[in-house]
């Protein structure tokens, strides 16, 4: 062999190396034998064991087999030889980061062993505090758990160094013996809990609860209204938005007196309303009275209008107070006040140089009283209100509610407590105590003690008081703790919530249990003796009684913990917005927020007020947080309004058609022996395809198939949280294919978990139909190299619900925006067979290859694709087949073209080829079936074709003629564009056109791609309207988007699909599609408001037609990939509102913008029926009018349209995209889902659990 | 025949163990609804809704016959872990095992037979006939009395949950409403304040 001792000497440190067994496996050095001296040989060995990894600064690749290993402890950093075959030691430096996790514990052993021997006398804690600095890249800390693994090793190295044997450390280790199995449960654990767990915590609840009570507390008072201290708070629901101590032990720290509330009473408090707001009685804040703030029955005092504020004022003292001095002025403010006038209390201007606040500036931040309407900048800060040492803060007798007899029971029974527990201070806690009392007392009539809380005399008083809490934290320690306050309710949040879940199982139990088990204990109880007597059956009271007594005993049998510990959530449900949505956004603050940012614009807009005014009214971060709540609200209320979509807990699953595909394409890389694991298999269909098709292939694989529900096959199926699956249960890395739907979560959060824990096994592929914004595997710790992925592969109805029906009892099905694209992933160690495989196979270039997905790649290389496309695609049998089907006619030549190429788009998915034949049989002349989304160049062209002679002669005709009218009303390019088109005839042309865009611009990409759109409408009139609205849109994107507000680009889309769906269900209206399509033309520019556009859209949708598959595709596809629904008279959704809403996820894109399609079917209700169509086009006329210079562009490019199949792409996806992120947010202002909302509400029947449904299983995205 | 009788019984007896009993029902629910719903965890052979012709209860119940005894059980488990809605009913559908006396077809068990005969007042079975008349009368008030107590509770809890959603929805009407009229963003924009609304 060239393997000479020479050489074997040059051999240099390894780095980067990495190990691995026959099989490729990657395997740890330590399991080949140690040799511990130089005269000791090393024996035993039977494995083959081979080191990669370069030496010589990378510049030599090393492969060797290795027999053995050593290690030397003399330098401070111990070194490790690994023994080759040809008997040379090679000293290995840094391995592959891949390769940490397998030999860390040796590695962790060597160290340790090091350490331990240079130092005899150090403990176990300051052993690992070293090796965690020296593995700190480790993502789990060097532990114990890390030595166990190496137990003989070690033992073997105390016996043999003298050193060694010194360390207690060791001794110490070896003496206990701890078990490994506990160990390396806990290992497990710590590992999960890092990884996972963790994760969890910081996707979810920072998403939904975290971030959400964070902020809030920050705008809102997050401490305790009666001793100014956080900790675990009890919200009020109403105006005054203070929050409380609701126990004695919650206020413990603060010895608050609290609300004196009981635990189980805090329990059973749906919604907390303070006494004050519940009976409507505020104190002012000025002069400390109560007064009724009840504006029905004549108020007394009034709410500032202050978002955040939540305080009460007799009008005299507010006005006094605001406009010292000017009788004149305070009398009148006073009455308009009394008339209902907001005003802003004093507490938002500075009270020394009465200016507002600047959060971002530290020296205008606010400290603000708690006591006293006043704040100050911090800069103008002075002291006053004297602190109770005690306390720490000052006098705690601010807060009186109505008609509290309960509180002195507690007040009283807190002071006893104080006394009790500070006798050392009994002195100084007479004033406490004073004020205890005196509150007590108080109680009976309240008003009592107030005058001596009047501001004027604490006014003077001034110099010689302080303030006690600072907003802006001046005093650090009070700082502290309010900043404790909001993490600790977070966590009292999740507790309760799951609290919750609880306490609704048990309701359900509690149900079912009742008649079971107590008529039966009351039968065998009673009827014994008291049979006989009573002739009636009507029962006498003693009977009812001990029936009762009976329902309680078996009410109080089940306890909450027993029904947590059978009722495991899912790790991936952990979450739940319950808490946040029911507490943390109360009623008061919502409704003082919504009025907040009326009254601040008023004021700007009508009033003419200063913005420095309205920031008093209502603070910037307000008009955010409205912003969070509404995408709170609407997640958590997602299963009221969307009911029939949760049948199925939430999932989708990907349909067979599409899964076949996918097997298809998958079993070129599986290899015999492999093992298939479908990480959350829902209906199991994978599996079996899979097995089938590699079995006819001559190739058995094993199959582990997990989901936490029951799947409807059983085959090799575990009802299990992928989440517990250990490593030791799947086969090695380079056996396993992995993946598949794992659900999304909000912001992909559950499909990145579903991946890191799938990575955890070194799965050598990974095949993932996960969303676009998931975590590429290229980034992870270990990456992954891509194979290919397919982003036009999902679009359309690729998924559907199970256990879901729509109203004609079909299945429902399920279709995203964006579609999720299909990720073939490839370990690093095997990538490049992998590809290899997919370029035998042509997966790359149908795939667009990976460059391209990458949205980079240049535009020669996007050119290119499509011709290949076009032409190449014959070969390919699938494809071939579907291509008669679309060429039909002669007139359609330019369609035809278009055809071609689209034919792979089609053939490629035989969804939409399934849908094809429907089409037809719909007598529709065509359908086009658009995927506009242009983001890989092969999928280019949607536009579609097809249809029976005749029709497709007449469409012919009347396209034309329509085409030119439009056009010629519209006085815009596109006519240019129709001769062109006639031109263009079968491939040729096409490949012609595909050389001229090469040379045009990208800049005029976007218009040529708006063109292209506009060509499959001249095959078909109703398409034509689509492709008019595809042109209007494309300006939008071009020319407006600088200056329009995005929901106007997207709107314009939708009535595009209106359209087409409406032409093509009712055929009459084929007139009136010329119409609108005029309109579209002519009528330009008024830029309609959001709203109305979107009404327009959602009336359009609602036309039921039954035709759509493609239709919708159309309109939709292009930007969003969204289709519309088909059945729109349904009450039920469709499919797109799904995954948002489920996700439990709010702010997510894709929430939002499923959002949108929620509504429509609703307002549909509202407009179905042609006898609307009036309307709707009147909005058409408002909206659709788009901007000219996008026509006249049109026109400018017409030869390079075709051109744009190639090379748009690129550049349309980036548009796209970008429209999208701008304009998100838009499609949520529906009026609709309310009266979904209602007509559940009526319905009744809704109980806790299914809030609880809601929110654990919105979650639960998607499956196959 | 006694044969057939005993094969007869036995299939019956098969077809309890693999038939599962769906109580709380919504009214809306469909043969084919509760068919797809419980697709996703077997395959149903058949659906048998019981009909209540004593009181008009607004929950319903069924009989689902899936394929074999395993797959009842899977659906049985998964209603108990997770509440499961059919029909956008936001309403937990409960599930327990059949059991044969909710079959109204079901056969005579083998071996078994009724017969009638009336009872003289002097007859010694007369009392005890009276007695265990009684007995079910009286069983029959006291479950009528659970039952309405059960039903109270749930109602109030029902309540609760309603109010508290009503509750949420207002308060998702009120931002949606200074969202939907624009105001929220104008302000917004005056304010020159990036809408985080994502």
């Amino acid at each position: 062999m060239m393997a000479s001792s020479d050489d074997e000497s040059d051999v240099g440190p390894v780095s980067n190396y990495h190990f691995v067994d026959e099989r490729d496996e990657p395997i740890s050095f330590s399991v080949l034998p140690v040799q511990w001296g130089e005269d000791e040989i090393a024996s035993g060995n039977k494995l083959h064991i081979f080191l990669h990894g370069t030496a010589d600064n990378g510049l030599q690749k090393i492969y060797k087999r290795v027999v053995a290993w050593k290690f030397d402890l003399t330098n401070v950093t111990p070194e490790v030889y690994v023994l080759s075959k040809e008997k040379s030691w090679i000293k290995l430096q840094k391995p592959r980061k891949s390769f940490e996790e397998i030999i860390r514990t040796i590695l962790i052993t060597v160290h340790c062993l090091s350490y331990a021997k240079r130092n005899p006398e150090a403990t176990g804690k300051s052993i690992w505090d070293h090796l965690s600095k020296i593995f700190s890249l480790y993502e789990v800390r060097p532990s114990q758990n890390d030595l166990v693994d190496h137990m003989d090793f070690v033992s073997e190295a105390f016996k043999r160094d003298d050193m060694l044997a010194k360390s207690k450390f060791l001794l110490k280790f070896l003496e206990e013996k701890p078990r490994k199995r506990r160990l390396s449960d806990e290992d497990l654990q710590s590992v999960i809990r890092s990884g996972f767990i963790v994760d969890d915590q910081d996707d979810l609840i920072d998403d939904a609860g975290d971030d959400e009570s964070n902020e809030e507390e920050d705008l809102f008072d997050s401490v305790c209204s009666i001793c100014d201290n956080g900790g675990s708070l009890l919200c009020c629901e109403g105006r005054c938005m203070r929050s409380f101590h609701a126990t004695v032990e919650d206020g413990e720290e603060s010895r608050c007196v609290s609300l004196g509330l009981t635990m189980d009473e805090v329990e059973a408090i749906q919604n907390f309303f303070c006494k004050n707001c519940e009976y409507k009685q505020h104190q002012c804040f000025i002069c400390g009275k109560l007064g009724s703030s009840d504006k029905a029955s004549g108020a007394e005092v009034f709410p500032c209008v202050s978002a955040t504020c939540g305080r009460f004022y007799h009008p005299d003292c507010v006005s006094k107070w605001l406009l010292r001095g000017d009788e004149v002025a305070v009398e009148q403010l006073r009455k308009s006040i009394f008339a209902g006038e907001c005003f802003t209390c004093p507490s938002h201007k500075c009270y020394v140089c009465k200016q507002g606040e600047n959060k971002m500036d530290g020296d205008l931040q606010f400290a603000v009283c708690r006591r006293c309407p006043k704040a100050y900048h911090r800069k103008c800060l002075p002291r006053k209100h004297e602190i109770v040492e005690e306390m720490g803060t000052p006098i705690r007798d601010r807060v009186i509610f109505p008609g509290m007899e309960l509180k002195k029971t507690s007040v009283q029974g807190l002071k006893r407590k104080q006394t009790s527990a500070i006798p050392a201070t009994k002195e100084k806690f007479v004033s406490v105590k004073r004020t205890l009392n005196s509150k007590a007392s108080s109680q009976g009539k309240p008003a009592v003690n107030v005058p001596k809380r009047c501001p004027s005399v604490l006014e003077e008083g001034e110099s010689a008081r302080k303030i006690e809490k600072l907003s802006g934290g001046s005093d650090p320690s009070s700082k502290i703790r309010s900043k404790d306050a909001p993490r600790k309710t977070v966590k009292e949040n999740v507790r309760s919530v799951s609290l919750e879940v609880d306490r609704s199982y048990m309701d359900v139990k509690r149900t079912s249990l009742a008649p079971v088990s107590e008529p039966q204990k009351s039968v065998t109880v009673k009827p014994a003796k008291k049979m006989l007597r009573s002739e009636l059956p009507s029962l006498d009271a003693e009977t009812e009684r001990r029936l009762l007594s009976l329902m309680k005993d078996a009410a109080s049998e089940v306890t909450l913990k027993d029904i947590q510990k059978k009722h495991k959530i899912p790790s991936t449900h952990s979450n739940s917005l319950k808490a946040v949505v029911d507490r943390a956004i109360s009623m008061g603050k919502v409704e003082g927020s919504v009025e907040a940012v009326r009254t601040a614009l008023k004021k700007l807009e009508e009033e003419g007020n200063s913005i420095e005014d309205a920031k008093a009214v209502c603070e910037p971060e307000v008009i955010n947080q409205i912003f969070r709540w509404k995408s709170k609200l609407k997640v958590y209320l997602a299963p009221f309004f969307h009911a029939a979509r949760y049948t199925s807990f939430g999932r989708h699953f990907t349909k067979m058609e599409k899964l076949q595909e996918v097997v298809d394409k998958l079993h070129w890389y599986a290899q015999d022996g492999d093992m298939i694991v479908d990480f959350c298999c829902g209906a199991n269909d994978f599996s079996c395809l899979l097995k089938k098709k590699l079995e006819e292939t001559g190739k058995t694989c094993l199959y582990k198939n997990f989901d936490i529900l029951q799947a409807k096959n059983d085959f090799n199926f575990e009802k299990r949280d992928w989440m517990t699956v250990g490593p030791e249960e799947l086969a090695p890395g380079s056996q396993l294919i992995m993946g598949l739907n794992p659900p999304f979560g909000v912001r992909a959060s559950l499909a990145n978990k579903f991946i890191n824990k799938a990575l955890e096994f070194n799965p050598k592929l990974l095949i993932l139909i996960v969303p676009p914004e998931t975590e590429r595997l290229d980034k992870k710790k270990t990456p992954y190299d891509l194979v290919w992925e397919d982003d036009q592969f999902l679009t359309g109805k690729s998924f559907y619900l199970p256990g879901s029906v729509d109203e004609n009892g079909k299945q429902m099905d399920q279709w995203n925006l964006i579609a999720p694209p299909l990720y073939l992933w490839s370990h690093r160690d095997w990538a490049a067979g992998h590809k290899a495989i997919a370029e035998k196979h042509g997966h790359i270039s149908r795939q667009q290859e990976a460059s391209d997905s990458e949205r980079n790649c240049n535009e020669t290389h996007n050119l290119d694709h499509p011709v290949e496309d076009g032409h190449g695609h014959d070969d390919d049998t699938s494809m071939a087949t579907d291509v008669p089907l679309q060429n039909v006619h002669g007139e359609y030549v330019d369609t035809s073209m278009m055809a071609d190429l689209r034919s792979e788009n089609i053939l490629g998915h035989t969804s939409t080829l399934a849908d094809l034949p429907q089409n037809i049989e719909m007598e529709k002349p065509m359908q086009i079936a658009t995927t506009y989304e242009r983001r890989s160049p092969d999928k280019i062209i949607g536009g579609e074709s097809n249809g029976s002679d005749g029709s497709g002669e007449n469409q012919s005709k009347k396209t034309p003629r329509k085409r030119k009218r439009g056009k010629q009303k519209a006085g815009r390019g596109m006519s240019e564009k129709s001769p062109l088109d006639k031109q263009n005839v079968g491939r040729n042309l096409g490949s012609e056109k595909y050389k001229g865009i090469a040379q045009s611009p990208p800049a005029n990409m976007i218009d040529g791609r708006s063109s292209m759109e506009g060509h499959p409408s001249k095959c078909d009139k109703i398409p034509s309207n689509v492709g008019c609205g595809e042109i209007d849109y494309h300006h939008f994107g071009d020319k407006r988007v600088p200056h329009c507000s995005p929901a106007h680009v997207i709107d314009s889309i939708s009535p595009l699909e209106g359209h087409s769906s409406k032409s093509i269900e009712v055929p009459p209206h084929a007139g009136f599609c010329d119409d609108g399509y005029q309109h579209f033309g002519d009528k330009g520019m008024p830029y309609p408001s959001p709203l109305n556009m979107i009404d327009g859209v959602s009336s359009l949708e609602g036309h039921p037609s039954k035709s759509f598959d493609i239709p919708s595709h159309t309109g939709v596809g292009k930007s969003y990939r969204h289709f519309e629904p088909t059945n729109s008279d349904s009450h039920m959704q469709f499919g797109s509102a799904y995954r948002g809403n489920t996700l439990a996820s709010f702010p997510d894109d894709m929430g939002w913008r499923y959002g949108m399609n929620n509504n429509d079917p609703y307002s549909t209700h509202r407009f179905r029926g042609c006898s609307n169509l009036g309307e709707q086009f009147q909005f058409y006329e408002q909206e659709l009018v788009s901007s000219p210079p996008g026509y006249g562009q049109m026109g400018a490019f017409p030869s390079p349209t075709y051109g744009h199949l190639g090379s748009v792409p690129e550049a349309s996806y980036r548009m796209n995209l970008s429209a999208m992120d701008r304009y998100r947010p838009r499609l949520d202002w529906f009026k609709s889902p309310k009266h979904k909302c209602f007509e559940v509400l009526e319905v009744g029947w809704i109980r806790d659990s299914d809030l609880l449904l809601t929110n654990s299983f919105e979650v639960r995205a998607s499956r196959i | 025949m006694e044969s057939t009788t005993q094969t007869d019984y036995a299939a019956f007896e098969e077809k309890v163990r693999r038939t599962v009993y769906l109580d709380n029902l919504s009214p809306q629910v469909t043969e084919s609804v509760l068919k797809t719903a419980l697709n996703q965890f077997g395959s149903v052979q058949n659906v048998q809704f019981i009909p209540n012709y004593l009181e008009s209860r607004t929950a319903q119940c069924a009989l689902v016959e899936m394929k074999n005894w395993k797959e009842a059980k899977a659906v049985i488990s998964t209603m108990g872990e997770f509440p499961f809605m059919i029909s956008g009913m936001p309403r937990p559908v409960r599930a327990r095992a059949a059991k044969m006396e909710m079959f109204d077809d079901r056969p005579i068990r083998p071996g078994r037979r009724i017969s009638c005969r009336w009872l003289d007042p002097i007859d010694p079975d007369y009392d005890v006939a009276q007695k265990l008349k009684r007995l079910v009368r009286q069983h029959d008030a006291q479950s009528s009395f659970l039952l309405k107590q059960q039903l109270a509770q749930e109602e109030k809890l029902s309540k609760n949950q309603e109010a508290a959603l009503k509750a949420n929805n207002k308060k998702y009407e009120m931002v949606e409403a200074v969202l939907a009229d624009g105001t929220a963003q104008r302000l917004a924009r005056i304010y020159d304040v990036r809408i985080s609304d994502d």
